[in-house]
């Protein structure tokens, strides 16, 4: 049935047509259907999915202004515009901003599964498709994933008309471009890219167009499922695409010349392309004091650096170069791991496994039970496992500072990705040492070399080398030395401003005559 | 393609890991000490790496006993509640093994021990008077071939038995060669012992024309060390020792900096006794020819505080330069004593040698060419050692 | 592929020079050039940097005139298909026998300061699968490797190089001409700089590549100073902490350097470790470096554009090359061997190339 509503016309008979819909639709909870009298006269239907629909808005804005008696004048417009019925009621009766006049069925069902009402006239194989969407919505919150200090509270929600608006609302040039698309064979579900038409480079943006076009897959529930086709290598563990719940984040990367995708459903909007420097930055640098930010920043860094290779480097220095660190140290070490049964590499694999079981099972608990969950992990684990003679006490501090270093970046599939690369690093430093560690290493930096997301280096600025780039990356300069944007992206407009400020501060207080020097 | 990495974890897993020892499979040796061995101490020999009695090299009274003092991992608390109460000595672990070489006496030591012997801690090595009087040449190979062994460690000499030193257990630190050590490297850091360890000690062993020391040590009330001065070598082998107040001689006149030995003055007319301490050195060794005969002049500037007075309160600007030049005369007595006693002995500490021979390669290329010959030159040579003490302050006291 | 980004800058080059320069050799580069040319290794490095510095402009040169063509291309191009062909193949050849033999260089030096149980294969193994499975098909790519290792080389360096300033003697050093040289010893020194740095002849393989090959002396020049630079740095340092007669004695006198210093802090009591680290790095970008040329080579000489294929073929052929040597002594003849018959010989190549394109007036298209 449905496979031949493509082709399917409406017939001139009300009931003929009611008929066909309700043979599609069968005997669903939902699919109501309304009778009525066009003006007192003319039969009409009305059909709705009233999961879908706002009640109120069809009795108050469509059946009440259509059932209602009308005056012989009225009579006579009608019969003057009997040719075109339907059109004069969307004129002149029906306060809609967006009601259409359509004649296939296959409209008519796509409407209706989209929260339409349909009205139907008795003589007519035409019929109107008014909008009369209500879908539960959350407010405005802050976003959980991203909390900031200093900055915007709102955050992006699951209806992506309401996530346009945050945009537009911060964007108010008419450059600003919302494409929209439709993925998934089941979900149809809407997917926007939002970009600046003046700034974008034109290949990046037919890239991404392409890449969306390309999809082909019968649902798209989350942002995820399109980063997982939009990716440039699916193999690698680190993210190409970046997701965002904040608009003022998505603002501000559409300014540096990257493209938003937007996808209905999904609080979370999408960046492309998306180097590794932006994976330990937030919205909030670029509000801050700019030493203060850098230093952040490059703390951000290291201990991204540290949750990877902190305790491969542990066990690299304790079991094959204890000639690194003072002897006064190791004969302490030596002591501590008098008892313990088992080689460090094999106390370190235990405990960062325990580490990521109590980390897995904290984020899906209920918040209150989570809570008291790691307390009683940190108390096994720490306390428990050291006076068992489990783990060495120097273990434990290690294996703490490596946890604690994967929480302080903000991106959690940053984090993650790193988090999980220690393992094999773990791996090979148990059985090589340095030159595990080393080797290890050098396969990670090669990869993410020759990684790119949509073209643009994975390492950009870094390497290749940006000066104009680095101002922004591991550092964060004062944002009027930040006039360009970055060059990696190729934006067809390469200056955001030609200086940071005009003309520099002055002294109001300046007595005349005395000279600024 | 994808293969190979498997592959790769596959064969890793397989063979497992050679060079992982854990810290407690490791028998962490601290320091060594290298005796003289007796014959008597030879029959306890085990066969390990030639067969009792066929070691290639027949030479006599070539043994050494070989003492090595490894840090016991179960007995030492970490944190706060460990370290002093019973002392160091239970918690080192002092073995003696004999041999023929140095690698033959570890070879028996690692044969008596579960753990791996570590050598990548060592922080002293000790070597008896008489092994030093022999050539420390055949002691050295093994050391410097050995990727473990640090360039940082010392080497030292004891007056009597190397092992003694060892056996010394100070009551402050868990392991006696970590305070042994940390004697020696605070003595540098107070301008008390020049940087004569290992590594500057092997540079200074393999170039021409200048003589290596290292300092001698004596071990005080079994629980702590003196350092007794530096014993000075004609080539590998040691020919004598300066007291430690000629050590800070030596560092003037190589103007190595943080002064730290101080230096009693009197004036000859007058009560007063005055400590003076050096702070600041500067030196000048200036080399030249002269009818084709090699001289050497040092300058020497020393920048002195006054640390002490006593038996008299009259210091003032006056004193103060008398005390200069009183302090001047002596230290160019004692320099030139000091001078006078290595030239006797052939021994060249200061470089003398290389630096004539990096000035006058001519002259070294045709005269003197090795170091022998270079030794007697060197003895007959004229080293004028001149001084000038630079009084700067005089502490928290006026007078 | 022809985007301009895809381009090498001038900056990459002189870096890819850099962390060419800077490989295996590292370590132990003191020993030989002290061994000919005594205390004047400093100056003997100068010379030996001058000499490869002539046929860096070589380089440079032939590739402004063929500005679109690598080795193999004006190879071809200047003296016709089959010599052309056959001298390409000859390059490759050497590089191939030399990327092998400074891999067992690089496991005999590890297995002789860190891992002396470990067998050497695994080594050999690791490092071979780095610059194996590296991707060859885009030279930007290759180029970033370059640069982003750089950094992590010459720092440690520094840091490990930089306390040892307070135990130089200065009479280790003077006469910087050398103690009673012999012309034939210092040449010898001289020359096995040379041989250690010749390398940079992988650059024929970039300058096409490049922004504006045009400009390449630019970055060709600078990256290649800095590099020559940096040996006679750590030789003067090695040879001013050591003296030459210490330094004979020693087979990686930069590691033995490492050795002898203790940083302020003591939070490490011995460095030598991070040196090695980041010799570890030093010698995967000189072997990359190699392996590029091997690969690319060969695919320029039979047109062909799987470098992926190549790349795997040719890793088992260097496992064998690698393992071949008996003992570390064979080994460096080997690697003497090659260098002085083989990379002395390509600095001269360039200008005999010349002279007969010149002659031949052939000229490469011009961008």
């Amino acid at each position: 049935m449905l496979d031949t509503s493509q082709e399917t016309r409406l017939t001139t008979s009300l009931d003929e047509n009611v008929q066909t819909v309700k043979k599609v639709f069968k005997n669903d909870a939902d699919f109501s259907t309304r009778s009525f009298h066009l003006f007192n006269n003319i039969p009409a239907t009305s059909l709705f999915i009233s999961s879908l629909v706002d009640k109120e808005k069809i009795n108050r804005d469509i059946i009440q202004p259509l059932q209602e008696k009308r005056s012989s004048n009225n009579e006579e417009s009608a019969n003057s515009t009997k040719k075109d019925l339907l059109q004069s009621l969307l004129n002149d009766y029906l306060y809609f901003a967006d009601g259409e006049k359509k004649q296939d069925l296959s409209s008519l069902l796509d409407g209706l599964l989209h929260g339409k009402t349909v009205i139907l006239l008795d003589g007519e194989s035409q019929y109107l498709l008014l909008d009369t969407l209500k879908t539960e919505k959350r407010s405005i919150e802050q976003p959980e994933t991203e909390r900031v200090v200093r900055g915007p509270r709102d955050g992006f929600i699951e209806q992506m008309e309401s996530n346009i608006s945050l945009l537009r609302y911060r964007l108010p040039v008419p450059e600003f471009r919302v494409e929209p698309f439709e993925v998934g064979e089941k979900t149809k579900t809407k997917v926007s890219v939002c970009y600046l038409d003046n700034v974008v480079s034109d290949a990046l943006l037919e890239e991404v167009i392409k890449r969306i076009q390309d999809i082909s897959i019968d649902r798209i529930l989350d942002a995820g499922y399109i980063e997982q086709f939009i990716q440039d290598n699916p193999r690698s563990p680190f993210p190409q695409v970046q997701n965002t719940e904040r608009p003022d984040k998505a603002v501000g990367n559409i300014l540096e010349g990257r493209v938003i995708i937007l996808v209905d459903g999904s609080p979370f909007a999408l960046i492309v392309p998306a180097v590794f420097n932006q994976f330990y930055q937030t919205s909030e640098d670029y509000a801050g004091r700019t030493i203060i930010m850098s230093i952040i920043r490059v703390i951000r860094f290291l201990s991204l650096i540290f949750s990877l290779t902190f305790s491969s480097l542990y066990i690299t220095i304790v079991s094959f170069h204890p000639e690194m660190i003072p002897a006064q140290f190791v004969v302490a070490a030596s002591s501590g791991r008098a008892g313990v049964p088992f080689p460090v590499v094999v106390e370190v694999l235990l405990m960062e496994v325990a580490m990521e079981i109590l980390r897995e099972a904290t984020i899906r608990m209920p918040q209150q039970v989570g809570g008291a969950l790691s307390i009683v992990g940190v108390l096994v684990i720490g306390e428990a496992a050291v006076s068992a003679g489990f783990v060495s006490p120097i273990t434990v501090v290690i294996i703490a500072l490596s946890t604690i270093g994967s929480f302080a970046t903000p991106s959690y599939n940053a984090a993650i990705a790193f988090r999980l690369l220690k393992f094999p690093l773990i791996i090979l430093s148990g059985f090589i040492g340095l030159l595990g560690l080393a080797v290890g290493l050098m396969f990670i930096i090669n990869h993410m070399i020759s990684l790119r997301s949509f073209g643009v280096p994975y390492l950009s600025p870094v390497s290749p080398w940006n000066k104009q780039g680095f101002k922004d990356s591991l550092i964060r300069a004062p944002l009027r030395w930040l006039t360009e944007r970055p060059a990696e992206l190729q934006p067809k407009d390469k200056v955001r401003v030609e200086s940071g400020v005009e003309s520099g501060p002055t002294n109001p207080f300046k007595r005349k005559g005395e000279n600024d020097e | 393609m994808k293969r190979i990495p498997l592959l790769f974890g596959i064969l890793l897993v397989l063979s497992g890991c050679w060079d992982r020892y854990e810290l407690e499979e490791r028998a962490n040796l601290l320091g060594l000490a290298i005796d003289v061995a007796t014959e008597e101490d030879m029959e306890k020999e085990p066969s390990v790496t030639h067969k009792n009695g066929e070691f290639p090299d027949r030479e006599e009274d070539d043994y050494i006993k070989l003492t090595a003092q490894i840090s016991l991992p179960g007995k030492i608390k970490l944190g706060p509640e460990g370290g002093g109460g019973e002392g160091s000595k239970k918690n080192a672990w002092v073995l003696e093994t004999v041999g023929h070489t140095i690698k033959d006496a570890m070879a028996n030591l690692q044969q008596q021990l579960a753990e791996k012997l570590y050598l990548g801690h060592v922080q002293i090595i000790v070597i008896s008077e008489e092994i030093a009087e022999k050539g420390v040449t055949e002691i050295n190979d093994f050391l410097r071939r050995n990727p473990e062994v640090r360039r940082t460690s010392w080497m030292v000499i004891n007056g009597g038995d190397a092992k003694e030193v060892l056996e010394a257990a100070p009551p402050v630190e868990s392991v006696p060669s970590l305070y042994l050590s940390n004697t020696l490297d605070n003595a540098v850091r107070q301008g008390k012992l020049p940087r004569e360890y290992l590594g500057k000690f092997w540079i200074d062993l393999a170039d021409i024309g200048i003589d290596p020391m290292i300092p001698s040590i004596k071990v005080e009330d079994k629980d702590r060390i003196l350092v007794d001065g530096m014993n000075y070598f004609k080539g590998d082998r040691m020919v004598g020792k300066f007291s430690p107040i000629e050590i800070g001689v030596y560092m003037s006149v190589m103007g190595e900096n943080q002064g730290g030995y101080s230096y009693a003055v009197k004036l000859p007319e007058e009560e007063g006794i005055y400590m003076i301490k050096a702070t600041e050195r500067d030196s000048k060794i200036m080399t030249e020819l002269k009818n084709g005969e090699p001289r050497a002049s040092i300058d020497i500037t020393i920048d002195s505080i006054i640390e002490e007075e006593t038996k008299t309160e009259n210091l003032n600007q006056n004193t103060v330069r008398k005390i200069e030049q009183e302090a001047e005369e002596k230290a160019k007595k004692l320099g030139d004593e000091f001078v006078k006693n290595l030239q006797e002995d052939g021994s060249d500490v200061f470089g003398l040698g290389a630096r004539i021979r990096a000035k006058h390669k001519n002259y070294w290329n045709e005269e003197i060419k090795t170091n022998d010959k270079w030794t007697e030159t060197y003895k007959e040579m004229d080293i004028k050692v001149t001084y000038n003490i630079n009084i700067k302050r005089t502490g928290m006291e006026w007078k | 592929m022809n985007k301009p980004s895809d381009k090498v800058t001038n900056l990459q080059l002189a870096f890819i020079i850099i962390s060419t320069m800077l490989g295996v050799s590292m370590l132990g580069l003191t020993h030989f050039t002290v061994r000919g040319a005594g205390n004047a290794a400093p100056f003997a490095s100068l010379v030996g940097i001058f000499i490869a510095f002539i046929g860096l402009m070589g380089y440079v040169l032939i590739g402004r005139r063929f500005t679109k063509d690598t080795l193999v291309g004006y190879n071809e191009s200047i003296l016709g298909k089959p010599i052309g062909r056959l001298c390409s193949f000859l390059i490759v050849i050497v590089f191939l026998a030399l990327t092998g033999l400074e891999t067992r260089q690089f496991a005999e030096a590890v297995q002789g300061s860190i891992l002396p149980n470990t067998p050497m294969h695994i080594s050999i193994i690791a490092m071979i699968l780095l610059f194996a499975t590296t991707s060859f098909q885009r030279v930007d790519t290759f180029a970033s490797i370059h640069f982003f290792y750089v950094p992590l080389i010459l720092i440690p360096i520094i840091i490990v190089v930089a306390p040892a300033f307070r135990d130089i003697e200065i009479y280790h050093m003077t006469p910087i001409l050398g103690n009673d040289p012999t012309w034939g010893g210092f040449m010898n020194g001289a020359l096995a700089v040379t041989q250690a740095i010749g390398n940079f002849v992988v650059i024929a393989m970039v300058i096409p590549f490049m922004k504006y090959p045009k400009k390449s002396w630019k970055g060709a020049v600078g990256g290649f100073w800095i590099a020559g630079f940096i040996v006679i740095f750590m030789t003067t340092m090695t040879v001013a902490v050591f003296g030459e007669n210490e330094i004979k004695k020693m087979y990686w006198p930069l590691l033995n350097l490492g050795r002898m210093i203790t940083i302020p802090g003591e939070v490490l009591s011995r460095i030598d470790a991070v040196l090695l680290v980041s010799w570890v790095y030093g010698v995967f970008t000189t072997l990359l470096s190699y392996y590029f040329l091997v690969v690319r080579g060969v695919c320029g000489i039979f047109r062909f554009h799987h470098y992926r294929v190549v790349s795997l073929i040719t890793a088992p052929i260097i496992y064998g090359i690698a393992i071949f040597p008996r003992d570390i002594y064979t080994l460096y003849d080997y690697i003497r061997m090659f260098s002085s018959y083989g990379v002395v010989p390509l600095l001269v190549y360039p200008f005999f190339l010349l002279c007969i394109s010149i002659i031949r007036k052939k000229k490469g298209g011009s961008v």
